[in-house]
């Protein structure tokens, strides 16, 4: 009787998880779609658990390059957000922000940096407020921080953070992209384990 | 065997590799397979040599100190990972005065300004794993940290032969 | 000429509202902190601000409060891409004239603007 009912508990906690996470994930990418000015599609999202050991094997390997846009979760809670592209994608994107010519970008001078970082900022805070909506925790990003190299290299610094709490991860994967797959990338976000609990609490004493 | 890079035997072609995960540590001995901490950014590789005993141990340190964390079985902080390795190697016939430690990662890997306390952590990690060693009576043979890239470190549990690689560049010798 | 000082970390999205407001008229001036826009503040008196949220070196809630302590009847809109409700909020009480959630069009900067100074 009492697994039975620890169990329907458990699932229900995980459903409620996973509905806060997909409303904050469609809030992102529909930020993306404003700022691109084209419709952004989810074509995957995995809430999972990861033993640390394994993280830098997302996103196709650690030795993978990767142009990412790091922000941290300050607030009533704390965590990482990082969205990744492949370079090719990443110039792609600064062109299309700054009305250049497609193929024109093919490094991140400042003004680049600064678009990606932005593009990031626009994702995480929408991410972040749609949590904050259905929650009432005060959750903001940090200013973004941009990266360009091997996908293990960008992210272990926010995975060290967490293994600090413990040798597991828990990682939400998303996948998304234009209609034709010409901006494509990943929205990774690796929360705090208290992260989850408070914004579960909040949730059912809304 | 790997193909011939500018001299060096690259190891990232070998027929066998074993990687190291993040807070993870291997030791092997005498056996052509080579080791590998893949895409280090902050996390700092340490990879020791008894060219003797033909022992090869690796560890991939995640955070700088164990105070106040709960115990972990692996290589995640400097300050037990060291002592740990030294431990493991030996368990397979390395003598600690013998043992060629050489150290890699530590970058911090921000383009633009670093605003999260998190790009810390790889001067930190460097720092601790050096004071580690230096607890041990150990020196470093050759060590690359730093820096704002992310590096590949691999050593070969046959040769004892390192590589450091970073992104875009052929493997050079550590 | 009306001026307007836009405060965002990111060059791009100064770049964005500075061409926005340049084109109908408006004189310009930009900060990249909320430490700098409290200083310029201080040093220009801008008639209107762009505020953003999410800065290093002094977040634009805390730059809001600054400058209307310094200057009650500052002129102040926050633009972000913050758009949680409690945030709006507390600029709101905290004496936000009105509140542009990012990305933003040129009608919409413009307007916030126009309902600041006219």
């Amino acid at each position: 009787m009492t697994n039975a009912t620890s169990a329907a508990s458990a699932a229900t906690s995980s459903e409620i998880w996973t509905g806060l996470i997909a409303g904050g994930i469609t809030h992102a990418i529909s930020g993306l779609g404003d700022l691109v000015g084209e419709e952004v599609r989810t074509t995957f999202i995995s809430p999972r658990t990861l033993p640390a050991s394994q993280v830098n094997e997302l996103i196709g390997g650690p030795e993978t390059d990767v142009v990412a846009i790091h922000l941290g979760v300050k607030g009533e809670a704390t965590g990482h957000i990082l969205v990744m592209f492949k370079p090719a994608t990443a110039f792609e994107l600064v062109n299309m922000l700054l009305d250049r010519e497609p193929g024109s970008a093919y490094e991140l001078d400042e003004l680049a940096l600064s678009t990606m970082g932005e593009m990031g900022n626009v994702m995480g805070a929408y991410f972040l407020s749609a949590l904050g909506d259905a929650t009432g925790v005060r959750l903001m990003p940090s200013p973004p921080t941009v990266m360009m190299d091997m996908a293990g290299a960008v992210i272990d610094a926010a995975v060290a953070d967490i293994m600090g709490d413990g040798d597991d991860i828990l990682v939400v994967e998303t996948r998304f992209g234009t209609a034709n797959q010409q901006i494509h990338g990943i929205f990774l976000v690796l929360p705090n384990p208290q992260l989850k609990e408070v914004l579960l609490d909040r949730w059912a004493k809304q | 065997m790997g193909e011939t890079v500018m001299g060096v035997v690259d190891q990232s072609t070998a027929t066998s590799s074993i990687s190291v995960g993040l807070g993870e540590m291997k030791v092997l001995k005498n056996t052509d397979t080579t080791l590998a901490c893949l895409g280090l950014g902050s996390c700092v590789g340490v990879a020791a040599w008894d060219p003797v005993a033909r022992v090869a141990g690796m560890a991939h340190v995640v955070l700088p100190s164990s105070q106040g964390r709960r115990p972990d079985s692996g290589a995640k902080y400097a300050d037990r990972a060291i002592p740990k390795l030294i431990q493991e190697v030996g368990a397979q016939g390395a003598l600690k005065s013998r043992l060629v430690i050489k150290i890699a990662g530590g970058a911090q890997m921000a383009l633009s300004s670093a605003n999260d306390p998190i790009f810390k952590i790889g001067e930190q990690n460097v720092t601790a794993v050096l004071e580690a060693i230096d607890r041990e009576s150990l020196r470093v043979e050759v060590k690359e940290t730093g820096g704002n890239r992310g590096r590949t470190l691999r050593l070969n549990a046959a040769s004892g032969e390192t590589q450091v690689s970073v992104a875009g560049e052929p493997p050079r010798k550590l | 000429m009306p001026s307007v000082m836009i405060v965002d970390d990111a060059a791009f999205m100064r770049m964005k509202a500075a061409k926005m407001l340049s084109e109908v008229g408006y004189s310009v001036s930009e900060a990249s902190t909320g430490a700098e826009a409290v200083d310029n503040y201080k040093a220009q008196a801008p008639d209107c601000v762009l505020l953003d949220i999410t800065m290093p070196d002094m977040d634009g809630l805390t730059a809001l409060k600054q400058i209307r302590e310094h200057d009650p009847n500052a002129r102040i809109a926050m633009v972000t891409a913050m758009g949680q409700q409690s945030i709006v909020m507390e600029a709101l009480k905290a004496g936000a004239m009105d509140f542009v959630v990012k990305p933003f069009t040129a009608e919409r900067v413009i307007g916030a603007v126009k309902k600041m100074i006219g």
